[in-house]
């Protein structure tokens, strides 16, 4: 994906006339100890290009120290920017201290000093700015006495450079709210000759290439759209030529490409690199025309497949389209198509997908089969910036729905859910919840009453304010744990009334009750509170038509000049007593907490 | 019609390209600042996939410089004239 975007693509895209129509807007603040105007047309081609407009402000040249200081000086911070950016080098901001590490042969206390600046003004910077921070790795210092051509000079440059590096890689962890951009890693990748360029360092202070800029670029893009986006959950994989080289259904199980030599290698590679996405909680999926037999025998019998059965969530094997398979997958796994990536080597098939499904993205193979196995990192679809439990266990989670499936064909829907020995545990979240809450906030469609959706710093400051209660719920069954799957966000309004701000739920526990279990432990918590009315609010999109009569079904009242839904607290609590499942409550009061179980 | 050189100078400092000639400089082009210096020399590299030498972009202070630059480069005349 990168690739064929040159910098005078970006560029272009920008001046035509044709240009894409962006759906949303975003602002940026590059602030950096080198020039970084260059960056701005790149950054504005890539996220236009991703439907996302924006508007990129560049500060002053070399003052990353002082606009974390006073970064009010520099930004409004009554209406700041979405995210800010800061790219920095060691030679441009610590010469002295990067020298003298040289003169001792190690990373000089003046050198740690320097970087702990640095680190501590980052820290007051988050304590004023609520966005988006993304800063940048050092960078292999372009020095001398850090040449990588020099033959003769042992290791010292490159080892003193690994020190620096560990040891601001171990300080910046103490900040997880910062986003790191890797740019060492990215510099490697590119090449520190072809990545540099010395002529415009020295007439402009840029060290860079236009087109190693570029992929600076697209490297900011990418971490703000992962903030903005859910990441797709699901890729649908054709089999022929997609999985294995050949036609299984003509050329046999033995007659297929696919093992130690090329090009069966990078079909096997493929599949390895499917498989790490597999354990980070990314669902995959057969869309195949072909005979079931044929498709099975190979994922049961043959010796280079990497992907077995179960590591499929899904199979649609048969001679329809692509477009109903890919239906009645998201169908089967509960998701929307608009989280499905579709890859197959038919241009046809791929066509027709793209037209009919544009919400879907399509991945051609590549021609080229070499290029096989890391075509997809470079798209930025599975780009996410934490990974929760809930991701690491989702594969696990899919398995212990489809043994629930399996019972509740042969039950009534009250014997189901009486059979499943539900519990749902309510709790206000501690630190360790914060980043699985805000995936949920900002990736939860269809059962959200509100859709208001928040970066994890303005989690953080509800679950600090004083007028915020910030509640999350866990369900367990006897198949196991649901994790994570549902938040509320109570805020407090004049005389004990409290305005459900955001209701949440997982789609995977629908249809358990879950929901009313939640809301009427929302209620003993304002009655806990003092209060005594709960006020309900629904602000409908076009995902979450589900919800609503979410209210009325729970016997809120509609006030026509307020637009929200009210009912007594005491009354709502009363909803669990109906409930099969198991119910506990875990509140904070102060530095006490406090466990009620119902 | 204009050149192509011109051309590129208008849409990189968006500027009507018939205020612009031979004589056009940053002395007497207001929108011809140094990072716009930056991004016409990036445009140049790519437009005419050539390398400029800091000797040559330090040359460069009028349009007709840039175009005698260019001729040098081995850019035929024809291309930007």
């Amino acid at each position: 994906m990168t690739s064929n975007r040159s910098p005078q693509y970006l560029k272009q895209i920008l001046r035509s006339d044709q240009k894409p129509k962006p759906s949303e807007t975003t602002s940026i603040y590059l602030a950096g100890s080198i020039t970084l105007d260059p960056l701005v047309p790149y950054i504005c081609g890539h996220l236009l290009l991703e439907g996302v407009s924006a508007n990129i402000e560049v500060g002053p040249y070399n003052q990353i120290l002082q606009f974390c200081h006073q970064p009010e000086t520099y930004i409004d911070l009554g209406a700041p920017p979405d995210a800010i950016c800061l790219i920095w080098r060691i030679e441009d901001l610590f010469p002295t201290a990067l020298e003298r590490s040289l003169v001792e042969g190690r990373v000089s206390d003046e050198l740690k000093a320097e970087l702990d600046s640095l680190i501590e003004a980052l820290a007051r910077l988050l304590k004023r700015y609520s966005g988006i921070i993304i800063v940048t790795t050092p960078p292999y210092p372009q020095r001398p006495g850090f040449s990588t051509e020099e033959v003769g000079q042992g290791l010292l440059g490159g080892n003193i450079y690994q020190n620096i590096s560990a040891y601001w890689l171990q300080q910046i962890a103490s900040l997880p709210q910062i986003q790191s951009l890797d740019l060492q890693a990215l510099i490697l990748q590119h090449g520190i000759a072809s990545a540099h360029d010395a002529r415009k360092w020295y007439m402009y202070r840029q060290p860079y290439r236009e087109s190693f800029l570029a992929e600076i670029a697209w490297m900011i893009s990418r971490i703000i759209l992962a903030q903005k986006r859910s990441p797709r959950k699901c890729i649908v994989l054709d089999c022929d030529n997609t999985l294995w080289g050949g036609i299984v259904g003509e050329d046999g199980i033995t007659g297929i490409q696919l093992g130690e030599d090329f090009p069966g290698r990078a079909y096997r590679d493929f599949q390895s690199l499917l498989k790490h996405l597999y354990h980070r909680g990314i669902l995959l999926a057969i869309a195949s025309k072909n005979n079931s037999e044929d498709v099975f025998n190979v994922f049961d019998k043959h010796d280079a497949m990497v992907l077995r059965r179960e590591h499929i969530a899904c199979f649609e094997i048969g001679w329809d389209s692509k477009v109903e398979s890919l239906k009645r997958i998201a169908d089967a796994l509960n998701i929307g198509t608009d989280s499905l990536v579709f890859v197959d080597d038919n241009k046809k098939e791929v066509d027709e997908v793209e037209q009919r499904l544009p919400e879907v993205a399509c991945l051609l193979v590549p021609d080229e089969i070499a290029f096989l196995p890391e075509f997809l990192g470079a798209t930025g679809l599975f780009d996410q910036m934490q990974l929760t439990e809930e991701d690491r266990n989702r594969s696990r989670m899919i398995q212990a729905e489809q043994m629930r499936e399996t019972k509740k064909s042969s039950l009534t829907e009250e014997e189901f859910k009486s059979s499943l020995d539900l519990k749902v545990s309510v709790f206000e979240v501690e630190p360790q919840h914060i980043a699985r809450v805000t995936q949920l906030v900002n990736k939860t469609n269809q059962f959200n009453l509100t859709t208001i959706r928040r970066s994890q710093s303005e989690i953080e400051e509800l679950a600090r304010s004083a007028e915020h209660r910030v509640f999350a719920t866990e369900v367990t069954d006897k198949y196991g744990e649901y994790g994570l799957v549902g938040v509320a966000i109570l805020a407090q309004r004049e005389a004990g009334a409290w305005l459900i701000d955001t209701l949440l739920l997982s789609c995977r526990v629908l249809g358990r009750d879950v929901e009313t279990a939640f809301l009427s432990v929302l209620a003993d918590v304002v009655l806990l509170t003092g209060g005594s009315e709960l006020i309900g609010r629904f602000i409908p999109t076009s995902k979450n038509l589900q919800v609503e009569s979410f209210y009325t079904r729970h016997g809120f009242q509609y006030n026509t000049s307020s637009g929200d839904w009210h009912a007594e607290a005491a009354l709502v609590r009363t909803l669990m007593q109906g409930l099969t499942c198991k119910i506990s409550l875990h509140v904070r009061q102060g530095s006490e907490s406090n466990i009620e179980s119902y | 019609m204009v050149d192509r050189v011109t051309s590129l100078f208008a849409g990189v400092l968006g500027v009507d390209e018939k205020s612009l000639n031979d004589a056009s400089s940053p002395d007497n082009v207001s929108e011809w600042d140094s990072l716009a210096a930056m991004h016409l020399v990036a445009e140049i590299e790519e437009v005419f996939s050539i390398e400029l030498s800091t000797r040559d972009i330090m040359r460069m202070q009028t349009i007709g410089i840039v175009k005698s630059v260019l001729i040098e480069k081995g850019i035929s005349e024809r291309d930007i004239t």
